[in-house]
């Protein structure tokens, strides 16, 4: 019960945490947002409330400590979505364990859209398919039976598909940030419970603030940009028990985006605070129900896992699917479908 | 593979939005328009067009009629102009003095003739190459030559200092230019008989310098010569400005120093004072049709023991005696440090379109009758503007329907009265048959499918900073119109409108003076680089998305 009442604490701090979001809004769009949308079908179900969860994949992404949970076989995800609007994305990982502590893993994201190019004089002159990414490689260490840690690399970029679109301007096509890294904690309470901790992000700088300066056209038509990556600090926890003999996990996390490139500012106006929220039941063996709240968005989701062999070897094959709603644009997503596997 | 999302979706992701490119009507060579030339019929006007894209450059003939006090549109018809020639050079905005900040277009007969720029090895539009000729066969049909300028090599400091500063048509229908150092030059025979391929204006045509201690014209004969290196520029004034007075066939000439009149024929000059002084440098020279209203403008750049910094120095004179006298105008002109691109009489007013010089994004109409210039109402004054602001009449006063600059004005017989047209950068023009009190803009644009079925951003890739794009949709009924912008990840990034008024409209419903997004969220900053949605919602059920790529942003 104590338990339950720390949970129920976790999410009014949640809430009262999104109703301020709200107002930071207002700041503007943050970059990153193929990252915020998030990576695997079934954590989009549940609300891409990950971090703090074992089962959650791809760690790389999510949690760098989490790559160690995979240490009978290379697990693989590969997931795709079309959500309203023409916007498609995918996302391909792998983990594995090396050794009997240490686990390695990558993923790769990438999302994108199509728009008809039309020229300050009302002219069509073609379509562009521009695409923006990011790319995590992690490792993580098993440190006792109930830590784990983990530090993780990634990049992002984009391509604009613009070239030859227009006369007048030479575009950078394919842009790339600098390297930012991600340190990850996973720690395990009891059979009940877990927690995560990410801090996501960082970069090189005194500040610990990924920082480059993007230019998108080569000539110079567009003025070159002074750009960051804001860092975000997330805190999870997952909570397992049974509803109707059948097994349950709730996850909640809060994550705190620093929008300034300091080391660290306390004050509000710099600062995105957010909340996620998921749920999973194990409504039939094997077959799973989801739902989950991300930032004001909702989802729910089906899971179904075959327990294949494959040279008398387990080879478990699980299907997921997912539908969202964006509820402030009221758009609903329904084509999300992931599968996992494990390759012993 | 381009794409690894291509392997999933291929099929299902990437349906492209087919719009429909067909436009109606109304089709102009290019929004960027920057000068209104009368057409030989009633209600007819040629508009000079640049615009960065292939075929963006020419003239466009609108034909427009008056209904009830209105202006409307019965035709359109284009002449591009030839490849790598434009009727615009780079500077017209930034010059730092008057002489090159206007373009210059007139009819001649059948003919329009503009001015035609190159572009020199950096790729900058600044080299006069010819005069463009647009011939006016019937409704539709035009034949587009170039006559070549003087063929020596143009060695001053900038080419535009030799480039025309003014157009005159004399009285046997020949071309004068006045080409700042290199004087006067007039073309052989009248654009009507320029044969295409064949230079109107070369070699062979002399020079006429202005020699202020002989008060007349010098005769220089350049041909087979290096034209800088012909010309005595110690003894001869460049000419920044010409117009013929048509009651007695002379020319009003304006030069570096001082205002003269006179005819070169005769070859004698005699300078004129403006208000006791006679050294002004004298930058554009307007009359009406019948010689007796004379705007006089003078602008230069110097420096003084105020401003070490080299500013420029701009005055505007006025006549309304045939130039038997001349007045500095009453308003706050020194303090606006505008230029003057076109001047249009209209009854008893004239229509100025003006331009800041240090200050490019002030541009307007200055509106003068004989009691002096005329400032806005009081309805439409500002707190928050200065009250040097309020002499211009632009975007507040609804001479244009959105924040453009003015480029410039020209008035034309329409109906039983004059109609007026302004030149914009960026939304064609704005026509209004009621002496200026109601205006009707008339642009290059493409019909949207109705009942918010499309939202067209035009231009849906921002590439520019300070780029805005308008948010075009079409509503089949009166509705009340939200629009918000969204970014990937469909947050709410910015706010257009909430629940404003939106008319059906047979192409467009959208409204470009507040239906325009600027790249930047709520609080004023801009956004990150993306791919952004914007979702226009009515008051009867119905949402529609368009896209738009910003490339600008800091974050």
């Amino acid at each position: 019960m104590k338990m339950v009442r720390a949970l129920l604490g976790i999410g009014l701090t949640a809430s009262l945490c999104w109703s301020w979001s709200s107002k930071q809004a207002s700041l503007g769009g943050l970059d990153g947002f193929v990252e915020r949308m998030g990576a695997g079908v079934r954590e989009q179900a549940m609300g891409n409330a990950a971090i703090s969860d074992s089962s959650a994949q791809p760690g790389a992404f999510w949690n760098p400590a989490l790559v160690t949970s995979s240490r009978n076989g290379i697990d693989i995800t590969l997931n795709g979505e079309d959500r309203s609007l023409g916007r498609t994305g995918t996302s391909l990982s792998a983990q594995g364990g090396v050794g009997s502590r240490m686990g390695v893993g990558f993923a790769f994201l990438e999302h994108g859209t199509s728009l008809a190019v039309i020229n300050e004089e009302d002219q069509n002159l073609g379509s562009a398919s521009p695409y923006f990414y990011m790319a995590y490689i992690s490792i993580g260490w098993r440190v006792d039976r109930a830590n784990e840690i983990g530090l993780g690399f990634s990049k992002s970029g984009y391509d604009l598909d613009l070239g030859g679109k227009y006369s007048d301007m030479t575009f950078n096509n394919s842009e790339q940030s600098p390297l930012s890294y991600t340190l990850g904690w996973h720690h395990t309470w009891n059979s009940t419970f877990e927690s995560g901790l990410v801090l996501r992000n960082l970069g090189f700088s005194k500040t610990l603030t990924t920082t480059w300066v993007r230019s998108p056209a080569t000539d110079g038509d567009i003025a070159s940009s002074d750009v960051f990556r804001p860092k975000s600090l997330e805190v999870g926890t997952t909570y397992h028990t049974k509803i109707a003999k059948r097994p349950f996990n709730m996850s909640i996390e809060v994550l705190d985006y620093l929008l300034a490139d300091t080391l660290m500012t306390f004050d509000p106006d710099w600062h995105y605070w957010t909340a996620r929220m998921g749920l999973e039941w194990e409504a039939i063996s094997d077959g799973y129900v989801r739902a989950g709240y991300d930032s004001g968005n909702l989802s729910a989701g089906l899971g179904y896992r075959f327990n294949l062999r494959w040279e008398k070897k387990p080879w478990p094959l699980e299907v997921d699917w997912a539908l969202s709603y964006e509820s402030v644009a009221g758009l609903w997503n329904p084509l999300s479908v992931g599968v996992k596997t494990r390759i012993p | 593979m381009k794409r690894l999302g291509a392997l999933l979706f291929s099929t299902a992701s990437f349906a492209l939005l087919i719009f429909n490119i067909a436009n109606a009507a109304e089709t102009i060579v290019s929004n960027f328009t920057f000068a209104i030339t009368p057409g030989s019929a009633n209600g007819e006007v040629l508009v000079l067009s640049r615009g960065d894209a292939d075929n963006a450059n020419g003239y466009t003939d609108i034909q427009l009629t008056a209904s009830n006090g209105k202006a409307e549109l019965i035709s359109i018809s284009q002449a591009i102009f030839p490849k790598d020639i434009f009727g615009v050079n780079d500077h017209v905005f930034d010059a730092s003095t008057a002489e090159n900040r206007r373009s210059l277009s007139v009819r001649v007969g059948s003919s329009f003739v503009a001015q035609g720029f190159g572009n020199d090895s950096n790729k900058a539009t600044i080299v006069p190459t010819g005069l463009v000729r647009v011939l006016q066969g019937d409704a539709s049909i035009f034949d587009v030559t170039a006559a070549g300028f003087n063929s020596a090599t143009i060695k001053w400091p900038s080419p535009l200092d030799v480039s025309a500063h003014s157009i005159v048509v004399d009285q046997g229908k020949r071309i004068w230019l006045a080409r700042g150092p290199w004087g006067l030059v007039k073309s052989k025979t009248a654009p009507d008989q320029w044969v295409s391929g064949v230079a109107a204006i070369n070699d062979s045509v002399p020079l006429y310098l202005l020699n202020p201690t002989k008060s007349q014209f010098d005769t220089v004969n350049v041909a087979g010569t290096n034209t800088a290196a012909t010309i005595d520029t110690t003894s001869h004034l460049p000419i920044w400005a010409l117009t013929l007075d048509s009651t007695s066939g002379q020319f009003w000439i304006g030069s570096e120093k001082g205002l003269w009149k006179g005819s070169r024929d005769s070859s004698q000059v005699h300078r004129i004072s403006l208000g006791g002084i006679d050294t002004l440098r004298i930058t554009g020279i307007w009359t009406d049709s019948i010689g007796k209203r004379i705007f006089v403008e003078s602008s230069a750049r110097q420096k003084d023991s105020k401003n070490p910094v080299s500013n420029t120095t701009s005055s505007l004179w006025r006549s309304t005696d045939g130039g038997v006298s001349f007045t500095s105008l009453n308003l706050p002109y020194d303090s606006l440090d505008l230029s003057i691109s076109a001047v249009a009489f209209v009854g008893n007013e004239a229509w100025l379109s003006v331009q800041g010089i240090e200050n490019d994004n002030v541009s307007g109409l200055l509106r003068i009758t004989s009691s002096g210039a005329i400032a806005w109402p009081d309805s439409l004054r500002m707190s928050n503007r200065s009250a040097a602001s309020n002499w211009i009449w632009g975007l507040e006063a609804g001479v244009v329907d959105r924040d453009v600059l003015v480029t410039s004005v020209g008035s034309f017989p329409l109906g039983t009265g004059v109609g007026l047209a302004v030149s914009t950068w960026g939304a064609g023009i704005s026509v209004s048959a009621d002496s200026g009190k109601t205006w009707k803009p008339i642009l290059n644009q493409s019909s949207v499918k109705a009942n918010l079925a499309e939202v067209r951003m035009t231009p849906s890739v921002m590439r520019i900073t300070g780029a805005t794009t308008q948010i075009a949709y079409r509503l089949g009924q009166a509705s009340k119109v939200s629009i918000d912008v969204f970014s990937y990840d469909m947050r709410v990034v910015r706010n257009i409108v909430r629940n404003a008024d939106r008319a059906a409209d047979p192409l467009r419903s959208s409204d470009a003076r507040y239906d325009v997004w600027d790249g930047k969220d709520d609080a004023g900053n801009p956004v990150t680089l993306g791919v952004y949605f914007v979702r226009v919602r009515d008051n009867h059920g119905h949402d529609a998305w368009g896209k738009v790529m910003w490339l600008g942003g800091a974050r």
